[in-house]
């Protein structure tokens, strides 16, 4: 049986729970970022940009899509951006077929790092990856090399990460 | 010694000529300021027909409702003598606000239409717009109020600045709280170093 095929490994830590996620995800940081929305409202004085209605950000090989992002600007160096934090269904895409889902998003520009909080679902569509799913409350990608870590609520004690046989 | 008397009403005389015409050359200068000041055209040129007057390389100073100082100049302007308010201008070029101002705005355009009741212009023909900070709006269309420093660019427009390129269909920009409201708006951040 199909199912029986899956092997399921649930992953115990210590508290707050990590895993490290057996993929990576594909990322090109050194790609310039392009950010889209249905409207987008620049306020210079609050050095930020907010982006609401099918907000898209699309950096080489990794996209995010989600209702509002905010793009904060850096003060020091005006229009380069700092962060972008993306809310209310969240989902990021990168070409190896890998799909995650979140509440929020934070992309730290500057130590290239993509944290994906609550309800956190990692589902790996390509048939030659180990990864099948994975759950928790946290996921954090390093940008520069692909690497990703998902942790369980402080309370829970558990992450939880599905390997294809 | 004594002086000779003649001598010394003739210097007199000169004198108050000198004042007098001194006097002149200053209320001259004052009158002219004042109606740089108050928003007033002023050409090499200047033709009238029947439905309309010309004006060529024109030049108008003024302060808008803020205080801040503005330049408007056409190389050739014609006012509409049914609505003596109304301007068409050949190559409009605007400067509102100094050149140490961080809020200095210069547009140009192929044409533009001035009303001088509401300070509005309607710019056109691959209108540029720069602002502080090496920022330039390129679009078909630029609605532009002289009195607020707001304006509305009709797309595709392009805002390019040295880490930034933004594309929408529309811009609707507040001159007093610097936000700007882009419809459909593309965002590319480059990294330093990218272009």
């Amino acid at each position: 049986m199909r199912g029986l095929a899956i092997l399921l490994f649930s992953l115990f830590f210590a508290t707050p729970a990590t895993a490290q996620s057996p993929t990576r995800f594909a990322t090109s940081p050194d790609a310039p970022i392009v950010v889209s929305g249905q409207t987008i409202i620049l306020q210079e004085l609050k050095n930020r940009a907010l982006l609401n209605g099918n907000a898209k950000l699309l950096q080489g090989d990794l996209s995010m899509t989600a209702t509002t992002m905010t793009i904060i600007f850096d003060p020091k160096q005006g229009d380069q951006a700092q962060d972008v934090f993306a809310s209310d269904g969240v989902s990021v895409v990168d070409v190896k077929g890998q799909i995650s889902h979140a509440d929020e998003a934070h992309y730290n520009v500057a130590a290239e790092t993509l944290e994906l909080t609550g309800n956190v679902r990692v589902e790996n569509h390509n048939p030659d990856a180990q990864l099948g799913t994975a759950q928790g409350q946290r996921l954090m990608i390093n940008m520069r090399d692909g690497t990703s870590q998902i942790y369980s609520n402080a309370g829970s004690g558990r992450a939880r990460i599905q390997l294809k046989p | 010694m004594a002086s000779d008397p003649t001598h010394h009403s003739r210097r007199v005389r000169r004198l108050r000529q000198v004042m007098f015409v001194s006097a002149l050359a200053l209320l001259a200068l004052i009158l002219l300021w004042s109606s740089f000041g108050s928003g007033a055209w002023f050409g090499a040129r200047v033709t009238s027909g029947p439905a309309q007057a010309e004006m060529i390389d024109a030049v108008m100073r003024g302060k808008n409702q803020q205080g801040k100082p503005y330049v408007l100049r056409a190389q050739v302007l014609r006012q509409r003598l049914e609505t003596t308010s109304i301007y068409d201008m050949q190559a409009p070029d605007i400067e509102l606000g100094t050149r140490r101002a961080k809020d200095r705005i210069q547009a140009q355009a192929q044409s533009g239409v001035y009303d001088q009741q509401t300070g509005n212009i309607v710019l056109s023909g691959e209108v540029e717009l720069r602002q502080t900070g090496d920022r330039i709006i390129r679009a078909p269309e630029v609605d532009f109020n002289m009195q607020s420093g707001d304006f509305i660019v009709q797309g595709p427009l392009q805002m390019r600045s040295p880490a930034r390129l933004i594309s929408a269909d529309l811009l609707t920009s507040t001159g007093n709280n610097k936000t700007h409201e882009f419809t459909n708006g593309v965002i590319t951040l480059f990294a330093k170093g990218q272009k």
